[in-house]
């Protein structure tokens, strides 16, 4: 891809021009005199095509006015890209990082690997904080990745970009109100919990095959209609992962049995004991359990990661099996555990050959596949998810949930550095195919 | 979802779909052109109360082929049009009457992820073909049996050529499913220097070539780059290479003969030209400026990216391998005594103290051979399942020796022993025919 550098017009104009070099001109498909529409970022002008015989290639004037009315950076190289009588310079990516200015700035060098394949990007790729958005003005002081300055940033006022990728918690009225003005061109945007999840899968008949039933009806009555159905029952808060405060419900005779994930002990208690329990779960989610199948008593669980890249389309950057502590009620940990690569698991837990493998983990990706299609129909744009997959004692796989804003740093556990690479350049190799294709804004 | 046919024995040209099978592909028209391979035909389209998993069509549908009805189908609707599927061909040498059980067997490795593909895959020759009627006489496969079962049956909607392709059945496969096969055409490394040669950015990728019969090119090809290579137009790579080189006596010529290395001297160009022409079948040969391709342990290594389309039609890049030859060979030939890894591996220690420029070289080789592919393809070339040769000089500087798409040898996986990239590799040629045969909104 050809990149460019803009200059600022010298002369003083009323008109907005732009101003190519010949060659260039026949290259984009572009006319001398040519109206069209200059877009940057969400910003777009009116202006008129001109030629100079005597432009370098990869040299672009822009009259003054345009810099002013676009916010355009004039320090690094842009791409062009026409759609039918648009021309879009960029990519103008942000990522939404941080909830204030001040953290943000604290944490700038750790956002470094997200530029790892600036050379292939190009443009202005900058991160930026909430409290950095100006509504009003419709600009975002941000941070532009800048190899050549010492910390490697550079501040600058920026417009609404072509793209956002978010991954930090927001207040609900500034998602409102990004939602409004970047449409689909914000991905990762709007995070849903497990409740959620249940219910924009539920019409799905082919899918809800592989989900844990799932109620919010929190009473006695349910609990024993899932101690029928499944001899047992999980008591789940909606959000928070980890398996932190997940109960498990069972019976004998009659009493009830409660443990709690993470301790040895469990309660016995009576049926009234166990009416009031629920009372003061009445917010939980009441969750058919999944069998895990184990290996050597440790409860395995699978992590997908799902993540769009430069083909706009969705694809498996890598899997990792989590063996859990012994004797968890789920895999979910950070002590006492093992990690090893999908492939290499699937063949340990269940003696798979290669082919066997293959096929399942396969399987394992359609299935997660297809679930984050509806999730992006009904739910808004999503191009990076941290996927928890059980398979069960019958090798059925189940997708236990959907994480939005997932631990980047599993592919380390296996040491696998390409894949964590991988992990943090999708993203913004999709913000940029996104961003230069020229999405309507709105949803 | 996948569906089960039955044929019900009426006449009245139907198709039976469940109501929510209806629903599901939002059908509400009651005349649909029911599409199956090449075939189309305007059914009638009606409801029945049977499971949701089952298609009924009336027999006198597609009366003039057998449809398989021990397989699982497909379905989905293009505007108009419903189409059962995929139905996929293979056209492979030979004649109809010569395709023993022994020797399809082969091709049974291009159907290992058949699980994901569904519907009915076709083997073939050119005899079995009648453009007529629109169907061909072949086998079609059955994953229960994992055998090829004998019959005649639509004409595929999508062909994966493993033939050279005379020009005859070139435009008789275009008469009858337009451009929706592929893999069919063979080029020489003169027509690939003639191509790629005239595109600015990638010219400097590819050595400078000239035909060896123009032996005022080749003498000063050899002046300029002090060694050249001269090996066959066509054919493999690593046989009937020659290194020529200048030295202050004269010229040097090493080749390999019954496994030994063989160097013979030459006191001047004349017998050099006398050597050549009376040697060899000079007309048949190209010659190419040496690269110093960088060597460990004396071994010199290129790198063999696999490129495909992949389910979404998009280029993809499922693995590279490293191979390496041996020790002071002129060639990196595996067959010659020389050995293969994952070129991860590979580029780990090359970039031993910066695994993120390992990273980037790695994404690199990927970009590199995917914009060959699609340059190939703009070109007119419709491809989907190449090996591409890239060697890197001492200055890591990317080169690439050669484009294979007629047979490209994938056991160079196992030969790193990645068992998975060479299923990931065989399965692709059908998931992209699946693309292409319309089934695109799934996965």
């Amino acid at each position: 891809m050809k990149r460019f550098l803009l200059y600022q017009s010298e002369s003083e104009t009323k008109d907005f021009m732009i101003t190519f070099n010949e060659k260039i001109l026949n290259e984009l498909g572009l006319e001398k005199h040519q109206e069209l529409t200059l877009t940057y970022g969400k910003r777009k002008q009116e202006v008129v095509v001109k030629v100079h015989s005597l432009l370098d290639e990869e040299r672009v004037f822009i009259s003054s006015n345009i810099k002013t009315s676009l916010l355009i950076d004039l320090d690094v190289k842009y791409e062009f890209s026409l759609k039918n009588n648009e021309l879009i310079i960029g990519p103008v990516i942000g990522l939404l990082l941080g909830k204030t200015e001040t953290r943000l700035e604290k944490n700038l060098h750790h956002y470094v690997i997200y530029t790892m394949l600036y050379e292939q990007i190009n443009g202005v790729l900058f991160v930026f904080s909430e409290d950095q958005i100006d509504f009003d003005e419709e600009k975002i002081s941000g941070y532009i990745y800048d190899p050549s300055k010492e910390n490697n940033w550079r501040k600058a006022d920026l417009p609404f970009p072509g793209a956002i990728y978010r991954r930090v918690e927001l207040a609900s009225p500034t998602l409102k109100k990004l939602n409004n003005c970047m449409g689909k061109s914000f991905f990762n945007s709007n995070y849903f919990d497990k409740w959620q999840f249940w219910k924009w899968l539920e019409p799905c008949h082919e899918l809800v095959e592989n989900l844990p039933k799932t109620t919010k009806k929190i009473n006695l009555h349910a609990v024993d209609e899932f101690i029928d159905r499944y001899k047992g029952a999980y008591l789940k808060p909606k959000s928070g992962s980890r398996g932190k405060g997940i109960h498990y419900i069972e019976k004998e005779d009659e009493h009830y049995i409660i443990s709690k994930n993470y301790e040895d002990e469990s309660k016995k208690v009576t049926t009234e004991e166990m009416r009031s329990f629920l009372r003061k779960h009445y917010y939980y989610l009441l969750q058919e359990p999944i069998r895990l199948h184990t290996y050597e008593n440790r409860k395995v669980d699978y992590r997908v990661i799902l993540q769009k890249n430069h083909t706009g389309f969705w694809q498996c950057t890598g899997m990792i099996a989590r063996f859990g502590q012994t004797n968890a009620i789920s895999s979910n940990f950070k002590a006492n555990g093992f990690a090893k690569d999908g492939i290499s698991a699937l063949k340990l837990q269940f003696g798979y050959d290669e082919l066997t493998a293959f096929n399942k983990y396969q399987e394992i990706v359609r299935i997660c596949t297809k679930m984050a299609q509806r999730v992006d129909q009904v739910g808004g744009g999503y191009a990076d998810l941290g996927i928890d997959v059980g398979i069960d004692e019958d090798e059925k796989i189940l997708v236990i949930e959907m994480n939005k804003r997932h631990d980047h740093d599993f592919p380390l556990m296996i040491k696998d550095r390409k894949m964590y690479y991988l992990v943090k350049s999708n993203p913004v190799l999709y913000a940029k195919y996104l961003a230069m294709s020229g999405f309507k804004d709105g949803s | 979802m996948k569906y089960t046919l039955k044929i019900s024995p009426t006449s009245n040209k139907k198709i039976f779909l469940h109501a929510n099978t209806l629903s599901n592909l939002a059908i509400n028209e009651c005349n649909m052109n029911l599409t199956m391979g090449a075939n189309k035909q305007i059914v009638k389209v009606d409801v029945h109360d049977d499971e949701e998993s089952v298609i009924i069509l009336s027999e006198d549908v597609f009366n003039h082929f057998s449809i398989p009805t021990n397989l699982d189908y497909e379905l989905t609707v293009n505007q108009n049009e419903l189409i059962i599927g995929p139905v996929i061909g293979l056209l492979v040498r030979g004649k109809t009457s010569e395709m023993t059980m022994e020797r399809i067997r082969i091709y049974k490795n291009y159907m290992y992820g058949y699980k994901q593909i569904n519907g009915l895959i076709l083997l073939f020759t050119s005899d079995g073909i009648d453009e007529e009627k629109r169907i061909i006489t072949g086998f079609a496969y059955d994953p229960i049996q994992n055998v090829w079962e004998k019959g005649t049956f639509p004409f595929p909607a999508a062909v994966f050529i493993r033939k050279t392709l005379k020009t005859s059945m070139r435009n008789q496969l275009k008469r009858l499913i337009g451009s929706n096969y592929f893999n069919s055409h063979v080029f020489n490394k003169w027509e690939m220097w003639q191509w790629f040669s005239s595109n600015d950015s990638l010219k400097g990728f590819f050595a400078e070539t000239v035909l060896a019969n123009d032996f005022p090119a080749l003498e000063k090809l050899v002046n300029n780059h002090s060694s050249i290579y001269i090996k066959p137009a066509s054919g493999m790579q690593g046989s009937g290479i020659y290194l020529l080189s200048k030295t202050e006596e004269g010229y040097t010529l090493k080749y390999r003969f019954k496994n030994e290395n063989i160097s013979t001297l030459f006191d001047d160009w004349y017998s050099i030209q006398e050597y050549l022409q009376t040697e060899l079948k000079i007309e048949r040969y190209i010659a190419q400026q040496g690269i110093s391709l960088i060597k460990e342990n004396g071994r010199l290594m290129d790198l063999r990216v696999i490129v495909t389309k992949d389910h979404n039609g998009k280029w993809s890049v499922p693995g590279i391998v490293t191979k390496l030859g041996e020790e002071n060979s002129i060639v990196s030939n595996i067959s010659s005594g020389g050995s293969a890894e994952q070129v991860w591996e590979t580029l780990q220690r090359i970039y031993q103290d910066s695994p993120k420029d390992a990273f980037r070289k790695y994404i690199e080789l990927e970009n590199l051979a995917i914009q060959c592919c699609k340059y190939l393809e703009n070109k007119g070339l419709h491809l989907a399942y190449i090996g591409i040769d890239i060697g890197m000089d001492e200055h890591k500087n990317l080169w690439v020796i050669e484009i294979n798409n007629r047979s490209p040898d994938m056991t160079i996986a196992l030969d790193a022993k990645d068992e998975q990239l060479y299923y990931k590799i065989k399965t692709a040629p059908l998931k992209y025919a699946k693309w292409l045969s319309g089934f695109r909104s799934v996965v």
